[in-house]
């Protein structure tokens, strides 16, 4: 039975795609100020991701670089592990104007792997 | 966001999500007074605020490519106000930015993790301590000067009445 329970709770962690454990420590426990900041990050965070996409498909990596920078410790403080080294990767190649072929794919994680956080983190409030 | 306090501090960022949590972060601080700026044009139009510190991004053209970037601030603000401490936050973990922010006069350089917070608090805790030692050099300054005055007046008086003749022995007075 015990075994069973924690079983579903590593596989309900697992699932997860945020991982509040700094936002929680953070507000300590505050849900007010946790609903606020995950507003926050829902309403911005579709701006750079637009950013990003518009940057990637006009070929502005200066652009890219600067709304990846921008996202970087939003994704951190959100606890969207997943994306940590996405959107490292997405800002250091932008940055550097190389590996285009790689932020193609990185981009289309990006935007996929944010949509499906934006719902999770939308029944949060 | 503002708050009431005997310090300004400038939060300027262009990120409203780090306003926001680094705002409320710094609440815990009873002495000071908070403003926030979205880019660092609209900081220094505000330096007749009297900022004592200012929480700086390093990367400020997020939301406008044209804004200053977060060194051209610190040395318009170094220009302008030395004495104003200047902590730089950023989303790089580069030794070069850190050792080019404190070469310009930054006090602290941070980089936006989940330590940020934790570091820009340890980093204000210690301005305000130098603020206070500052303070406090100053006020022992001036008391020893007033000290050595009072003491430079009194010998000028002994010596008068010593030679007016009002006092044979200087030490008679004292003992």
């Amino acid at each position: 039975m015990i075994i069973e329970i924690l079983y579903v709770c590593i596989m309900e962690n697992e699932e997860k795609l945020c991982d509040l454990t700094f936002l929680r420590s953070f507000t300590a426990n505050d849900l007010t100020r946790m609903n606020r900041y995950i507003g926050m990050f829902l309403d911005n965070a579709p701006k750079l991701l637009q950013q990003i996409e518009n940057g990637r498909i006009a070929g502005d990596w200066q652009t890219v670089k600067i709304a990846a920078h921008s996202l970087k410790p939003q994704l951190n403080y959100m606890g969207i592990k997943k994306l940590q080294d996405v959107i490292t990767n997405i800002e250091f190649f932008a940055g550097a104007g190389t590996n285009f072929d790689q932020i193609h794919s990185l981009s289309q994680t990006l935007q996929t792997v944010c949509a499906e956080a934006m719902i999770e983190l939308k029944t949060y409030l | 966001m503002e708050s009431s306090g005997a310090y300004t501090v400038f939060i300027v960022d262009d990120d409203p999500l780090i306003h926001e949590m680094l705002g409320d972060h710094l609440k815990k601080f009873k002495n000071i007074k908070i403003h926030s700026f979205p880019d660092g044009e609209k900081a220094l139009a505000q330096m007749s605020l009297n900022p004592n510190i200012i929480v700086l991004d390093y990367n400020l053209t997020g939301s406008n490519k044209d804004a200053m970037d977060g060194l051209a601030v610190l040395k318009k603000i170094k220009q302008v106000s030395p004495d104003v401490e200047v902590v730089m936050l950023s989303g790089q973990e580069k030794i070069e930015i850190a050792v080019n922010t404190m070469k310009f006069g930054a006090f602290d350089y941070v980089v936006k993790n989940e330590n940020a917070f934790l570091r820009t608090e340890n980093a204000l805790f210690n301005i305000l301590r130098k603020f206070r030692l500052v303070r406090d050099g100053k006020l022992y300054r001036k008391l020893f000067m007033l000290s050595l005055i009072a003491f430079i007046l009194m010998l000028m008086v002994f010596g008068i009445l010593f030679f007016m003749g009002y006092i044979k022995n200087p030490w008679e007075v004292v003992h």
